[in-house]
């Protein structure tokens, strides 16, 4: 877990900004009832930071980069914090989550492996696992599906396995890392030369997502509407907010399970061929005019989207061919600029990217279990189990 | 006959048509008579009337052929056809004249036939960028070059991202054409761009690295005018042009002479079509300044600096546009030489003690609030280190600030200059709109 800290038996994480800062935490006390943590803030690169007050529960702390702040326990607290860096002084969000270490999470505490699936439910800052289901319903050696309380559910999947990154040597991911590195004194001169576009924070927006996408398993927080997720996740793992009720679906494959799951009412664009679809409403839908209700547009290909269609229609999800991920060594790294570009693109629309990789299963088995994914996904679980089950021919 | 002020003037026009209509590209069009900033005022020495009176007839010429594009015939007397040789090749095109600049070393441009133009745009370590500006109603050129980013007329919702530049559309007649912005009201200090977002016509898209790109889109975007920030964001870069909206990176504050960074009124005014605008502006903005040319040498030196949180000083480069503008002034910057070795950058940083070697014996300390908070007074700068109470110039009660107003205000550069000018010579406070006097 990359980002969490434990300090005086308590984990921290955190979420906001845009990269620039990194914020640790030196202490968690009680006093008079109510908790504290003394949080610091720095620069990512090692630089020295200019936070000079923090805005926490009511309260308004100043101070040098280093507060100390009223904090909840198990639950998110959401901070402001004034930063002076730049001509005009700035306020910034950040979300910190601070809880006991005491492995109270219904697991039995083993971490999430970050390049091979997990067999159960992996402990989650914050999270509760639900207890496993009687029988190993798992079969398929490309995705995971497990529940967690307050009807959360993390999707697994194996972006590598059966690709050409397979046996490939996996260095970091060059474009995220190196282009944010501009340093302190090429961000100032250009500051200089460029007065409030560089007030508040400067940083490049490719966060650490990008390289949430690029691991070997990539993890899928799929949370109810309103949830609050425990800060810090964002960094781990994508978080599909329920309802994806604007999916953007570049999958046959995917199409045809949700179809089955009669949920194509949730899909407001496609990259696929007409003649590759075969269910008639979404067919029929493709064929709406312009702003009619119930209208799916075509919004490209699985490797070249319509962004202005999809930004235009609000897509807020896309099932993505596997189609994208490289198969042949020869070409993998211009595949993996392209899946890296088109991560990037997601990103700024907001619009978590989900591969499908229901057409990669050699088994029937292993393909039930991706009904259950897309009945999580679109809100259709118990459609998504027995379909599961009649597929894997149980009875 | 013509009067002898006004065939000055009138002489670089006939001369210039005289080169588009025969394509002599080999002629000498900006020798001796074509007008640059000093010349005009040798020239009209004596103040505006006459500027005036030679504008306007340049103004008449080119209304009559139409004021969108300048075709072959135009007499127009800021383009040139000297250096029309360097102009890019272009399939299809050919090149017939070049926009006249007198100080800007930062861009060209380019005039191609039936309205093309193309606006080439260097970093100082001599890296182009181009851009073509296709006419209303004509294509892209077939085979262009990849490199070659197109920009398709008219231009009229644009994203402005470069503070420093948002000031050209006003004085152009064009603010109207700028339709969003990535600074928010209370980034602005200009009257303009803020009476704009007030009442509606103007609305803010979120800052440049996290552009609302659904705003944008609704509002039919055709360009993003961005400041070199948005190169710490190539993501950003990137979603805009594949959406179909041209990025243009202004490097107007890349000018190292004040004139040059003025002279970009020009580059806004050959984008939005409005050439002679652009050349009458520059023209009487420089006549405005008067006698500038008769400031006289006063000895005294200043040094423009600020401390960043780590204690740190950043200075300027020796030749850059504040020593440049102090130096026109009549004053001049304490450091003669300094340079930064690491590239393109006006700043160079060095330590508390380094300043102090060179600079304590400065008659005046001008502290750069542009980038740093604001001084509330002389002690806040003592504040910051111990050595300051040293410093000649803090002894002598001559500690300066200007904030980040000036950097706004790009079209009025001669205002930065006359304040500087009367710091230097103990002139009248109350005239100075940009420096504040530290106590």
């Amino acid at each position: 877990m990359s980002d969490a800290e434990e300090v005086d038996g308590y984990i921290f994480q955190w979420s906001g900004g845009s990269g620039r800062a990194v914020i640790t935490c030196q202490q968690v006390f009680e006093q008079d009832g109510q908790m504290y943590a003394t949080i610091q803030f720095a620069r990512s690169n090692g630089g020295t930071s200019a936070y000079t007050q923090v805005k926490a529960l009511g309260q308004t702390v100043t101070g040098d980069n280093t507060f100390s702040i009223p904090v909840n326990i198990g639950e998110n607290t959401p901070i402001q914090a004034l930063t002076t860096a730049m001509s005009q002084p700035h306020w910034i969000d950040y979300v910190l989550y601070i809880a006991k270490s005491d492995g109270s999470d219904g697991t039995d505490g083993k971490s999430a492996a970050d390049d091979t699936l997990d067999d159960s439910a992996p402990a989650i800052t914050g999270l509760t696992a639900l207890p496993a289901e009687g029988e190993n319903n798992v079969h398929s050696d490309l995705v995971r599906l497990f529940p967690y309380e307050d009807d959360v559910w993390l999707i697994e999947v194996d972006m590598v396995k059966d690709t050409a990154r397979e046996n490939a040597d996996e260095k970091k991911t060059s474009s995220a890392g190196e282009a944010n590195e501009a340093s302190d004194s090429a961000e100032m001169s250009d500051a200089f030369g460029n007065m409030e576009e560089s007030a508040g924070d400067v940083a490049t927006d490719v966060g650490s997502t990008s390289s949430v996408y690029t691991k070997k398993i990539v993890k899928y927080l799929v949370v109810p509407e309103d949830f609050d997720v425990p800060a810090g996740l964002d960094k781990q793992m994508v978080i599909i907010r329920r309802p994806a009720d604007r999916t953007f679906v570049t999958s046959p494959e995917a199409l045809k399970i949700i179809s089955a799951l009669d949920r194509t009412e949730d899909i407001i664009a496609v990259g696929i061929d007409a003649k590759d679809i075969d269910d008639s409403d979404v067919k029929a839908a493709l064929n709406k005019k312009d702003g009619e209700d119930g209208k799916i547009y075509q919004a490209g290909t699985f490797s070249d989207w319509d962004l202005k269609t999809l930004i235009l229609k609000k897509a807020n999800l896309a099932v993505e061919s596997s189609k994208i991920l490289p198969r042949k060594e020869d070409t993998a790294n211009q595949d993996m600029q392209a899946f890296e570009k088109m991560v990037s693109h997601a990103e700024q629309m907001d619009m978590p990217l989900f591969v499908d990789r229901s057409a990669d299963e050699m088994d029937t088995l292993a393909k039930a279990d991706w009904y259950r994914v897309y009945g999580v996904l679109f809100d259709a679980e118990d459609m998504g189990e027995s379909l599961s089950h009649e597929t894997a021919g149980d009875n | 006959m013509l009067n002898r002020k006004l065939s000055k003037k009138v002489l670089p026009l006939v001369l210039a048509a005289t080169m588009l209509l025969t394509g002599c590209a080999g002629a000498q069009g900006n020798t001796g008579a074509v007008q640059t900033g000093s010349g005009a005022e040798n020239a009209l020495g004596d103040g505006m009337s006459a500027g005036t009176e030679t504008v306007s007839t340049a103004s008449a010429a080119v209304k009559e052929t139409g004021t969108d594009t300048v075709t072959d015939t135009d007499a127009a007397g800021f383009l040139t056809t000297d250096g029309i040789n360097d102009a890019p090749d272009i399939q299809g095109l050919t090149c017939n004249g070049k926009l006249r600049l007198d100080y800007a070393e930062r861009f060209n441009v380019y005039y191609y036939n039936d309205g093309y133009k193309l606006f080439a745009v260097s970093d100082t370590e001599g890296n182009m960028t181009d851009y073509l500006l296709i006419p209303e109603g004509k294509d892209v050129p077939a085979g262009l070059s990849d490199d070659i980013i197109t920009v398709q007329a008219p231009l009229d919702h644009i994203y402005m991202a470069a503070s420093g530049s948002m000031c050209f559309f006003p004085a152009l007649g064009c603010l109207d054409d700028v339709t969003t912005t990535a600074i928010d009201r209370d980034g602005w200090k200009i009257q303009e761009p803020i009476d704009a977002l007030d009442d509606g016509r103007m609305k803010y898209a979120g800052k440049y690295s996290e552009p609302d790109y659904e705003l944008l889109l609704n509002d039919g975007c055709d360009a993003a005018i961005e400041s070199t920030m948005i190169l710490h964001s190539p993501e950003t870069q990137e979603m805009l042009q594949d959406l179909g909206i041209p990025v243009i990176i202004d490097r107007c504050s890349y000018e190292q002479d004040p004139f040059g960074r003025m002279e970009w009124v020009k580059f806004y005014g050959a984008l939005m079509g409005k050439e002679q605008e652009a050349d009458d502006y520059f023209s009487r903005e420089i006549t405005s300044l008067g006698n500038y040319k008769s400031y006289k040498d006063t000895g005294k030196t200043a040094a423009f600096f600020s401390v960043n949180s780590a204690g740190q000083i950043m200075a300027q480069k020796s030749d850059d546009f504040i020593p440049n503008l102090m130096k026109m002034a009549g004053g001049s910057y304490v450091f003669s030489d300094l340079k930064n070795p690491a590239g393109d950058s006006s700043i160079v940083n060095m330590t508390m003690e380094e300043f102090y070697n060179d600079a304590k014996d400065a008659d005046y300390l001008i502290y750069n609030a542009t980038i740093e908070a604001p001084l509330t007074g002389v002690k806040d700068l003592e504040s910051k280190s111990k050595l300051f109470s040293d410093f000649k110039a803090v002894q002598n009660g001559n500690v300066w600030q200007v904030d980040n107003t000036w950097y706004q205000a790009t079209d009025h550069v001669g205002n930065l200059l006359t304040d500087f000018h009367l710091m230097f010579t103990g002139g009248d406070e109350d005239q100075m709109t940009l420096l504040t006097h530290l106590s």
